[in-house]
């Protein structure tokens, strides 16, 4: 559904990024190169800056990640404090100056824990776009450029997960308490953050290797690719010289949306019960401890958290909307 | 502006029309105060190179600009009305009743998910005609413009037409309430050399059975001297030379008509040629600077010509039947076609 | 058309297959044990092996799954490892459960999400279309979840007090003792509501840019040139035309909703599809999510040909060739 309409947008900016850097690509000085990519990062700065709202999300963003970077100074309280008479006797408090979020069940503060949880759904949604990145580029780079067996392995292995339920797939992987590597060796289970951010970059890189397998098809027959081919450059040096800086535009536009999606995706495992578990918090397993707070005066628990996670996903899709309107001017009058 | 009328009241009169084009890199001025009038029945060709106006032009006059485009200065008026500024609600009433157009593709001009004869119908039904009655007329209209089988083929989509069949559809479909203008944008230019004849003789027929005027966009010198009345030339947004077809065709004085007609292998040939093209780079549309727009491009321009502009004057006392933009008009006169 | 569709479905065929060979090393591989669930209870240390040669999981995977699709193709699903009831018929009666919730959700949501569409297309860089815009944002960044509980507190609980009634107006649970189309709309309204927020959020956008594509298409110019409204030009020659992709992409997704609507499901306590994933995954029991997979993988292969076909009929240049 929503990813269909963004695949197809970034299909289309990304034909309109090589329009615009390819010509440049055909100088072979490399400080004149140099030059004029430094330029023109600067103009698609400037544009990105013009997209207001993906400028206050970039803001608002960055002042969620500080303030789960700096939850240990920040929080006045200890998030999983043992369960002292003195904790549990502030249990069901509302929100107040003291506790800004109000209290849990057992007397912990809600926003310690919320920011602590907010450091871990930061940790899996950069960790997953970063690794399904380089996998996903990897992987799309070589079917893209030598087609072949590779190219057709991605492409029917790709198909084969299109008709199978996604969080389906990724309940039951993320249920395996003992994950390993094809059984060659072991991996940490989805219950660690680590795991989580193996099992959906494991899962999710697929899209973007053919975000740039469909990139570099199009690169391919262009005369700046012909002219270093004619000029006897590699394969790798052809990838890494001309495809891939041609196509970072679509990369990037869509590595910032899988950030978002794979904070949404970990935080519906942890709430279904297949991802983070108690005691370690996750955004997720925060609303599912809270959900039988629905309707009484303690549903606070389940809007706090809930709010920060709608407001870290929304961020990080219009960071993604900036990004595109910047790296394709023309999509914009 | 002077208005240029062979009958006391024209049927179509534009006057000091300008469309502007509103883009990031500036205001693009498509169409540049141009003046004419098209009398009752009468049929004018509009010709120009690519990009000269002629398509803003008909647009303006059917009130139908796209956006970013619109309207800056000028009137039209169609018969007593006033067009111009008038609002859409009523405006939408005059199109395809008084004023009808006739596009360059039928394809794409024609709504794919929809059968012929029910386009055909929706033009009649939309101006008050009951349905029966306009599926009859649109079977007579398919008829009459020259498609066998008509019954049948209102059935049919567009895609199952020929290029040509569509053409008659798009014909068909213009005069189906009987409008006093018709505007017809190259109407032949997409469809087969082979067909463009037919589909003119349809469209002439189809415009004296009407007892409309038509005004005909065409990039086709031998079309103009075959079906017009008058001829008016654009250059960059502007009239740069207008005048009955026999005045302009055989004693152009423009040079710029003059290379488009020099170009020609013969103008009575049965040849029908694309508007043969002028050595030189097309006009900057963006910058509106006081001089003629030919200048940078032609063989005869002085220094006067780069600083200021020609306006329309009538050439050597034929004040009604010919006039040309031109600095150079009275030496031209002189000098002979160069055949 | 025949033939088309003939060949579609010969070709669905091998990608099904794989499928299922995929979905049974999965959950065969990542899954429990099905041993080991049948043994929880057993105090037998022996029970584990037994078990294990009982249900032929010693023999090497790919036999296992050549015997299972043999059953399997030929209608035998087998039980439950935990409830023994019939696979088959349990599956049957989740997906009825689940017809019913996305018929309504895909209906709802096709509504709003064209109506919303049309308008922003139509309105483009208005005021109302960048609204609609940063609801569709908001729409797919919304975690599901927790909107259908954040429905449940404020449109079942607090809406109850501020009306100061004690009868709840919309169901958060499916209320087993009413009947009747009022009693339905109630159950249903909520989980409708929540499963159709980033459909119509993707929709509406889909629409939006197709709709776009077509306004500028020179048909468009030729019915207002016939004297239509801007309103019967958008709504009637636009919409008509528009509306074939978007069609395709609701197919599509609603093949994916029965197995997808597994959060929906869960937070409106209702029975179906979801709900037994959840209750097999909880169990461990492979032998109703081997199944499952299978059935939702052909449901969306269903829908996918569905789609084709739909696209086909609603746009006549691919009708008659
Ligand atoms: N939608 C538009 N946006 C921006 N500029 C436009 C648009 N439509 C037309 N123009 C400008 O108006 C000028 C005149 O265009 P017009 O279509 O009238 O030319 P024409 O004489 O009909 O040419 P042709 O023979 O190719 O049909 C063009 O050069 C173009 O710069
Ligand atoms: S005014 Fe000058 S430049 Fe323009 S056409 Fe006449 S001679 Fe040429
Ligand atoms: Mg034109």
């Amino acid at each position: 559904m929503s990813s269909f309409d963004e695949h197809r947008q970034i299909r289309e900016s990304g034909a309109a990024i090589a329009g615009s850097v390819g010509s440049t690509a055909l100088i072979d000085e490399a400080t004149s190169e140099l030059v004029i990519v430094r330029s023109q990062w600067r103009s698609v700065a400037r544009r990105f800056f013009h997209h207001r709202v993906a400028t206050l999300a970039l803001l608002i963003f960055i002042l969620l990640a500080l303030a789960a970077l700096g939850a240990n100074f920040i929080s006045p309280y200890d998030p999983n404090p043992p369960l002292t008479a003195s904790v549990l006797s502030s249990a069901r408090e509302s929100p107040s100056a003291q506790h800004l979020f109000g209290t849990d069940k057992l007397g912990r503060d809600q926003l310690s824990r919320i920011l602590v949880a907010l450091g871990q759904s930061l940790q899996v949604g950069l960790g997953v776009a970063l690794l399904s990145t380089i996998i996903g580029v990897t992987v799309g780079s070589l079917a893209g450029f030598y087609r072949g067996w590779i190219d057709a392995l991605l492409m029917r292995f790709t198909d084969l997960f299109l008709v199978l339920p996604a969080l389906a797939v990724l309940l039951i992987a993320a249920k395996n308490p003992e994950p390993s590597f094809f059984g060659l060796f072991d991996l940490p289970p989805a219950t660690s953050t680590e795991g989580m951010i193996l099992l959906l970059a494991a899962l999710g890189w697929m899209p973007m290797a053919r975000i740039v397998r469909g990139e570099y098809l199009s690169l391919r027959e262009r005369e700046f690719v012909e002219a270093a081919r004619a000029a006897g450059a590699g394969g790798p040096r052809i990838i890494l010289r001309h495809l891939l800086p041609n196509s970072v535009g679509p990369i990037v536009v869509f590595a910032t949306l899988e950030v978002g999606l794979a904070i949404l995706t970990e935080a519906t495992l942890s709430f279904l019960g297949a991802g983070v578990q108690i005691p370690a918090i996750s955004l997720g397993n925060l609303i599912a401890d809270a959900e039988d707070t629905v309707g009484t005066d303690l549903a606070y628990l389940i809007l706090f958290p809930g709010l920060v996670l709608f407001l870290i996903v929304l961020c990080a899709n219009f960071i993604g909307d900036g990004l595109r309107d910047a790296l394709d001017p023309r999509a914009r009058k | 502006m002077t208005i240029i009328s062979e009958t006391p009241t024209p049927l179509l009169v534009v006057d000091d029309l300008a469309v502007e084009f509103a883009t990031s890199s500036g205001a693009i001025h498509a169409v540049n105060g141009i003046s004419f009038t098209v009398a009752a029945g009468e049929t004018v060709a509009i010709v120009g190179e690519s990009g000269s106006g002629k398509s803003v032009s008909a647009l303006a006059i059917m009130g139908l600009i796209p956006p970013p485009g619109h309207q800056t200065n000028g009137v039209v008026r169609l018969a007593s009305q006033t067009l111009t500024d008038m609002p859409d609600r009523h405006y939408r009433t005059l199109r395809g009743r008084n004023i009808a157009m006739i596009f360059q593709d039928p394809l794409s001009s024609l709504n794919p998910a929809f059968r012929v004869g029910d386009q055909i119908v929706e033009a009649m039904t939309t101006h008050g005609t009951a349905k029966a009655e306009a599926r009859t007329r649109a079977i007579e209209l398919m008829e009459s413009v020259g498609i066998a089988n008509a019954p049948r083929r209102a059935r049919d989509y567009p895609h199952q037409f020929s290029g040509g069949m569509r053409q008659r559809v798009m014909i068909a479909m213009a005069i189906a309430n009987r409008p006093q203008l018709l505007i017809a944008d190259e109407p032949t230019t997409a469809l087969d050399v082979t067909i463009q004849a037919q589909v003119l003789d349809v469209l002439q027929a189809a415009k004296k059975d009407a007892d409309a005027a038509l005004l005909l966009i065409t990039h086709d010198l031998g079309v103009v001297a075959g079906m017009a009345d008058r001829v008016l030339v654009m250059y960059a947004g502007r009239i740069i030379e207008q005048g009955s077809v026999d005045e302009v065709l055989i004693n152009p004085i423009h040079p710029y008509t003059r290379g488009l007609l020099a170009a020609l292998p013969s103008l009575h040939t049965n040849s029908r040629a694309p508007l043969p093209t002028i050595a030189g780079v097309p006009p900057n549309l963006l910058s509106d600077r006081e001089a003629c727009a030919l200048a940078p491009r032609c063989e005869f321009a002085i220094d006067v010509c780069r600083s200021s502009r020609p306006l329309l004057e009538a050439v050597s006392g034929n004040q009604e039947n010919h006039q040309a933009a031109c600095f150079r008009a009275h030496d031209m006169a002189v000098l002979k076609v160069d055949k | 058309m025949t033939r088309y569709i003939g060949r579609r479905i010969l070709a669905a065929i091998p990608v099904l297959l794989l499928a299922s060979l995929l979905v049974f090393v999965l959950v065969r591989q990542f899954g429990a044990d099905p041993a080991r669930t049948r043994c929880q209870q057993s105090r037998d240390l022996k029970c584990l092996a037994r078990t294990r040669v009982q249900l032929g999981l010693d023999r090497p995977l790919p036999v296992q799954y050549v015997d299972f699709m043999g059953d399997f193709v030929q209608g035998d699903w087998g039980t439950s490892e935990r409830t023994d009831q019939s696979v088959a018929e349990s599956i049957g009666i989740a997906l009825g459960e689940t017809a019913q919730l996305a018929f309504w959700g895909v209906a709802f949501s096709s509504v709003v999400a064209i109506s919303v569409g049309v308008y922003s297309a139509n309105k483009a860089y208005s005021p109302g279309d960048y609204f609609f815009t940063g609801l569709a944002f908001a729409g797919i960044a919304m975690p599901t979840f927790w909107f259908g509980l954040i429905c449940i507190n404020y449109l079942t609980f607090h809406l109850k007090e501020l009306l100061n009634t004690n009868e709840v107006i919309f169901f958060s649970i499916p209320n087993a003792t009413g009947h009747g189309a009022i009693n339905g709309f109630r159950e249903l309204a909520l989980p409708v509501l929540v499963l159709s927020v980033q459909l119509v959020a993707g929709w509406s956008r889909y629409q939006r840019s197709s709709m776009l594509d077509e306004l500028d298409s020179d048909y468009i110019r030729t019915a207002r040139s016939k004297g239509l409204t801007r309103r019967r030009v958008v709504w009637k020659h636009g919409l008509r035309n528009s509306l074939g992709a978007l069609v395709t992409v609701i197919a599509i997704d609603a093949g994916a909703l029965f197995g997808g609507l597994i959060v929906t499901e869960r937070v409106f306590s209702r029975p179906g599809m979801g709900t037994l994933f959840l209750n097999a995954l909880g169990n461990g029991d492979s032998a109703v999510l081997i199944p499952w997979m299978i059935v939702t993988g052909v449901f969306i292969i269903i829908f996918n040909l569905f789609a084709d076909i739909l696209y086909g009929v609603l746009d006549p240049r691919v009708r008659v060739a």
